[in-house]
């Protein structure tokens, strides 16, 4: 184990604890201990070619994705002149990305039980095992603070000179409590009326919308927003705003260096009251929180799931018992691996996204948004991002379940690798394709409809190909490892068919016809390849070596 | 009676260190042989090396008088219940049950229906909807043997199959076991719970550094022992004698 700076910090108040009677060599232990376990846990975002022996490095390297984010809120608010408007925006941004981490890195300390299990086994005080826990949340937020508003801290220096910096921290400090007061009385909510299982899911939805926002939100943002027109926004008050938190924030600042209104002094009255008034609630309800967090120990019962569409479908367009089979254990596998689906939906979203950029970033260099004509060719980066769905089936969070593939002496893997495109395709490419089809029925109307069309063939069309290069067993690895194998040349192959299909979608415009032609072959292409579908050997590798 | 299962030579490495070295045993059917061993003695490899999740080893295995290599026909007779309970755990109970009867060719009505039949012997088939990541060491247990023994196999594989089982319920799956012998099904038990495999089983085999040291009835075995327990024989020949003085140094080490 090595040093931790924060604990370095926390040995400064080493008797103001001992004043309060807390025994703070064993808090400092504890908490020592919890800060190296978390070095060693991978965090929801950013996992990527992540090693085992970069243990040492990865506090910093764990953060640089909120150090880019917290840069480019700086760069924004610099632009800013208003110092309402300013802090509205910093605040806004501020609330939302330390929320969505605390949530979906941090969820599992504030809903651990297991700790209890092993520290209130041994004869410590109980108000030193609750404190280090509340610390550990500290730390992990004080450090997301300054990565993610340490530059804005910068840019608020520059502007305004160094009188900011304790209004500032001020500040921050009164917003963390918030999150976390808010974050707390949600999961309060939710154990009180549900189960465990609801807010489990919860907690993954955050997850993947907060991979999504990181991954792709920036390329939007940057391109959407407007930098010159910001600095002239001034605030213009309004009764309303006493109840939204975010535009208190600005208050301080406003009063500080030009002077205030009266309602900037209800604000920064309100920054102070209300975080103090909620901590005291919290503390009043810590002991229910306790209990109610017992519920996570316990079985989820879910409903007697019905899922009656996809017993529907799977009736429907399977006409063997296996494919259909096949089609209902790949539906639950999507629907119920977290893990799985936290790298699956990202994917998925960029693939929504990247067509829509493309629009956008033809409207930014201040082309009308008059079709050319081509648009419809953006729509095949719907199609790239089926080899990556396609490998991450491969992966599972419960991949050691796998080995009853090999030992049932299964042989009909054709039929599950059926049932498992089905499911893909229902669960992911279709519903990809026509939202792309919507959002440019939106833009250009009716104009590329049949383009749209025939781009679900083409892609339904693939389907076998892409499976025949990349499928083996279906979630036979452990998801973990679904980032380190180098998988350049598959992906290049796809990369071809898929290129080959949009040159040729191009031509069949320039003939008579084309487009109709073009469909009979795709369909032809769907009869017969979705027919020949590669009978893999049952091998799983990975069993060998256990 | 007939033979249904047999070994010849067969040897196994993991990289550098041999797990099996040169196994030769048979089986015929209606038996229940105990397979006992010290941790890491290779119970787990040969079991696991005759239903083919590994299949990267030398000597040959016959089952239904059939060598195995690349053969996967005959693993429809053939349950196993490995020794973890591993299954594909964020599905619920009445999911995975369909999903194994897919694999064995049953119809996903009746894999459930029996499945959840099975279930309520051991008092688990309320469970049914729920997420099998959610069960207890018990229950998921439970589920193991069950899915394992949903296809009704000829020879069943059975890893440890009573880790965290309540009492009741090991009664149950003992009577379970003599059932299924009158049935004419074959048993190969797999355990470190000596008193069971003793009660259990008509044969011994006995795996020691990966190899086969005793190989005989129940009688055979416990007649050439002077205090008659299965227990002794295992020390005996694992050459574990040191149990007292391990005792007292834990002992002493405890007191300090």
């Amino acid at each position: 184990m090595n040093e931790f700076l924060s604990l370095k910090i926390l040995d400064s108040f080493k008797k103001i604890f001992k004043l309060f009677g807390i025994n703070y060599e064993v808090l400092r232990i504890i908490l020592k201990t919890k800060l190296t376990l978390d070095l060693r846990r991978a965090p929801a975002i950013n996992t990527n070619n992540r090693r085992k022996d970069e243990e040492q490095t990865s506090i910093l390297k764990g953060y640089l994705l909120h150090l880019i984010f917290g840069v480019f809120l700086a760069f924004f608010i610099y632009f800013m002149k208003d110092e309402m408007i300013r802090m509205m925006y910093f605040s806004g941004a501020f609330f939302f990305m330390t929320t969505m981490y605390l949530i979906s890195d941090f969820s599992f300390v504030l809903l651990d039980t297991k700790d209890k299990n092993i520290l209130l086994t041994k004869p410590l005080d109980s108000r030193t095992v609750s404190l280090s826990k509340v610390l550990h949340i500290l730390i992990y937020m004080f450090r997301l603070n300054a990565f993610i508003a340490g530059p804005s801290l910068a840019a608020m220096v520059m502007s305004n000179g160094p009188l900011v910096i304790p209004i500032f921290l001020f500040e921050i400090l009164m917003i963390d409590l918030i999150i976390f007061l808010v974050t707390a009385f949600i999961y309060l909510l939710v154990l009180r009326f549900f189960d465990g299982e609801l807010l489990r899911n919860i907690i993954n939805v955050i997850q993947i919308l907060l991979t999504i926002v990181v991954t792709v939100g920036y390329q939007i943002a940057v391109r959407m927003i407007d930098f010159t027109s910001l600095q002239d926004v001034k605030y213009i008050f309004n009764t309303t705003h006493y109840f939204n938190p975010i535009l208190w924030f600005g208050a301080p600042f406003e009063i500080v260096f030009h002077g205030g209104e009266s309602y900037l002094y209800v604000f920064t009255a309100l920054i102070i009251i209300v975080p103090a008034a909620s901590f005291a609630y919290y503390l009043a309800l810590s002991k229910k929180m306790e209990r109610l967090l017992l519920k996570l120990e316990g079985e989820g019962r879910e409903r007697p799931a019905k899922h009656r569409i996809e017993k529907l479908v799977g009736f429907i367009i399977n006409r063997n018992e296996v494919s259909k089979q096949a089609f209902h254990f790949s539906n639950a596998m999507f629907r119920s691996d977290r893990s799985l689906k936290l790298k699956i939906y990202p994917a998925l979203s960029t693939g929504i996204l990247l067509p829509v950029l493309m629009i956008f970033n033809m409207r930014m260099r201040g082309q009308q948004l008059e079709a050319t004509g081509y648009e419809y060719l953006y729509l095949y980066f719907n199609l790239i991002m089926f080899p990556t769905i396609y490998y991450l089936v491969n992966y599972s969070s419960a991949w050691k379940g796998s080995y009853i593939f090999a030992s049932s002496g299964f042989n009909n893997m054709e039929n599950v690798y059926r049932g498992l495109m089905r499911s893909m395709a229902c669960r992911f490419f279709i519903p990809l394709i026509i939202l792309n089809g919507v959002i440019y029925t939106i833009i250009f109307r009716f104009r590329f409809t049949m383009d749209i069309i025939t781009l679900l063939m083409a892609g339904i069309a693939i389907m076998p190909f892409i499976g025949k290069i990349y499928l083996s067993v279906p979630f036979s690895m452990p998801i973990d490892e679904s980032n380190q194998k180098d998988t350049f040349g598959k992906f290049l192959l796809s990369l071809g068919i898929v290129g080959v299909l949009a040159v040729l979608h191009f031509f069949s415009h320039s003939v008579t016809m084309g487009t109709g032609i073009y469909l009979a072959v795709l369909l032809a292409v769907i009869l017969t390849g979705w027919k020949f579908i590669p009978e893999k050997i049952n091998s799983l590798p990975i069993w060998q070596k256990r | 009676m007939s033979e249904v299962l047999r070994l010849e030579h067969v040897s196994k490495s993991f990289g550098s260190k041999e797990v099996l070295k040169d196994i030769n045993f048979s089986v015929n059917s209606g038996e229940i042989i105990g397979y006992i061993g010290s941790n890491g003695a290779g119970k787990s490899t040969t079991i696991k090396l005759i239903l083919g999740l590994i299949d990267d080893y030398h000597g040959d295995v016959f089952v239904f008088g059939e060598k195995v290599r690349g053969q996967f026909e005959y693993k429809k007779r053939i349950g196993y219940v490995p020794e973890v309970s591993d299954m594909y755990d964020n599905l619920t109970a009445y999911e995975y049950l369909g999903f194994i009867g897919m694999l064995y060719g049953i119809k996903e009505e009746k894999a459930v229906a029996k499945g959840k039949e099975m279930m309520g012997v051991f008092g688990i088939d309320d469970a049914i909807y729920g997420r099998i990541h959610t069960f207890s060491k018990g229950m998921r247990q439970k589920l193991s043997i069950v899915t394992g023994m949903l296809h009704n196999p000829d020879i069943l594989f059975l890893d440890e199959p009573l880790g965290g089982i309540d009492a009741n319920s090991v009664l149950v799956f003992k009577e379970i076991m003599k059932n299924l012998k009158e049935e004419g099904k074959t048993i190969f038990y797999s355990s470190h719970i000596l008193e069971v495999v003793e009660k259990l089983s008509d044969r011994i085999l006995l795996i020691n550094e990966g190899k086969i040291v005793i190989d005989g009835t129940m009688a055979d075995v416990m007649s050439k022992q002077s205090d008659n327990s299965l227990e002794s024989i295992f020390n005996d020949v694992t050459g574990f004698h040191d149990h007292e003085a391990l005792a007292r140094k834990f002992t002493d080490a405890f007191m300090n």
